[in-house]
């Protein structure tokens, strides 16, 4: 029970991490086969990932239900809003050019507008928030403020009536902050690298649960 | 003085809000027709579509869903106006489960503006044009459309075998795509470019949202990406390019005006509250 609770999938992460690293240099056909039926594979299982979140939505918010805790009206809606779009998506179909479905209604009259105005009401707490927030407290702060406010005005059609304004965003953009995130890629890539290492050769063993 | 400066330090939200709802709808009802200049980045994406011989495939991946439609939406329209106007082989993917719906609402209302320009404009679903719909697996669907797109979708949103559509019949892999413009909201674009145009070779554009934008600068430089249409303002300098005033030309106005507010409120909030501070060290060494 050990074996197939501990070292199988250990086992498993590893003739699979192995398998797929190799054939990346491997152009023989079964190397490749192997390679297109691995992924074949992972699209299926993540399609099934898909059913887990469903099924792990409903029990969430089930449970919210049957237990009556504060705010268990959200839940109803959310159960209420979930089950109406999976039954007419499920029956009714998604949009297609030149055809409108009950789907597509749902989608644009209440989706559309729903996520519009959550995303659109970040406008004004950003100004609130800048207002309060952006001083310059430190020398750090100050750089960033100055950058901030060359940016917030060069990178809008207003920016072009000042001289050189765009200009200085653009270089802005395109030096100081690239460089910081190329640094940032840099490092996610490298430590993305250093943890499929870790899990390859079992060493890292957080993601069958337990935390050891 | 003092009273003002900390009354103005610790403004009433709702005055800001105000002010900033202002700032949209004025300039909505009287426009300023403020001038948009085309960036560098973007004409590059312009100009890379507009060399493409009529026929070429390309590409267009819509991974963004309703919150980040203002931004990115206009530039879903005019990446299809200009691949039909240029009578592109235009194939469209969808890997945000959430923006299924909104490549074919693009598709409606291109072909029906390009048909108020031309009557006789016509474009055939499956033939020009193909849209494939959502695919879960966002990495590994990249890595099979690299093999076969075919495989990838076996289906098209009108259930239909890809493996029977005539758009197919030249251009079944990723590699064969001319160009490909990805507009995204989240990180399938980075995916895009390392799983699949860079190992690929296919010539990318990027569409995204403003505040993603600084993060595609890297790619841009090492040239792993075409050009970047960023934002609103980028959609609104496609626009520019191609000739006509979309809803991304039309909101120029208001961004101007509350990008300004902001600048100056927080230029306003720095001066006051180093006035502040003064006015105190003042009053407690006298």
């Amino acid at each position: 029970m050990q074996f197939f609770r501990r070292r199988f999938p250990i086992l498993l992460a590893f003739l699979a991490g192995i398998a797929m690293f190799f054939a990346q240099y491997v152009p023989a056909k079964p190397a490749q086969a192997l390679y297109s039926g691995f992924i074949d594979w992972t699209i299926i299982i993540a399609g099934f990932a898909g059913i887990f979140g469903i099924i792990s939505l409903t029990h969430y918010h089930m449970t919210k239900v049957r237990r009556r805790v504060p705010g268990y009206g959200f839940s109803v809606t959310t159960l209420t809003g979930f089950t109406v779009m999976l039954v007419i998506g499920l029956f009714f179909g998604i949009a297609q050019p030149n055809v409108k479905t009950a789907g597509d209604w749902m989608f644009l009259n209440l989706m559309i507008p729903m996520q519009a105005t959550m995303f659109a009401t970040l406008a004004f707490f950003i100004a609130s928030a800048a207002f309060r927030a952006f001083r310059a407290r430190t020398a750090e702060a100050s750089a960033l403020l100055v950058a901030g406010l060359i940016v917030i005005l060069g990178r809008v059609p207003i920016g072009h009536y000042i001289p050189k304004l765009t200009d200085l965003a653009a270089w802005i953009m395109a030096n100081p902050s690239m460089s910081a995130y190329r640094g940032i890629f840099l490092g996610v890539a490298l430590a993305g690298i250093a943890m499929s290492v870790r899990i390859i050769f079992g060493v890292e063993r957080t993601y069958m649960g337990g935390g050891d | 003085m003092k009273r003002f400066l900390e009354w103005f330090l610790v403004l009433d939200r709702r005055i800001i809000y105000t002010l900033v709802a202002l700032a949209v709808i004025v300039p909505l009802l009287f426009p300023l027709n403020l001038r948009i200049y085309p960036t560098p980045e973007v004409e590059s994406v312009h100009e890379s579509l507009n060399e493409l011989p009529a026929g070429s495939p390309v590409l267009v991946s819509v991974d963004f869903d309703p919150a980040a439609l203002p931004e990115l939406y206009p530039m879903l329209i005019s990446m299809l106006r200009q691949s039909f106007q240029q009578k592109l082989k235009v194939f469209i993917t969808c890997l945000w489960p959430n923006g299924v719906n909104l490549a074919p609402m693009a598709i409606d209302q291109v072909i029906t503006d390009m048909k108020k320009l031309d009557p006789e404009f016509d474009v055939v679903d499956g033939e020009d044009y193909v849209y494939l719909g959502y695919q879960p697996g966002t990495v590994l669907v990249m890595l099979k459309m690299a093999q076969d797109i075919r495989k990838a979708f076996p289906k098209d949103v009108a259930k239909r075998e890809t493996s029977t559509l005539p758009i197919f019949e030249d251009t079944w892999k990723l590699s064969q795509m001319k160009y490909m413009v990805m507009i995204e909201a989240g990180d399938t674009g980075d995916y895009w470019i390392v799983y699949g145009t860079t190992p690929n070779k296919v010539p990318v554009g990027a569409g995204v949202t403003g505040v993603m934008a600084p993060q595609y600068f890297p790619w841009l430089q090492a040239k792993q990406v075409d050009g970047i249409i960023a934002g609103l303002k980028g959609a609104a300098e496609w626009e520019v390019l191609l000739g006509y005033a979309g809803s991304a030309t039309k909101s120029m106005d208001p961004q101007s005006i509350v990008h300004a507010l902001i600048f100056l409120a927080i230029i306003l909030a720095n001066i006051f509250a180093f006035w502040l501070a003064a006015i105190k060290r003042k009053e407690e060494r006298s």
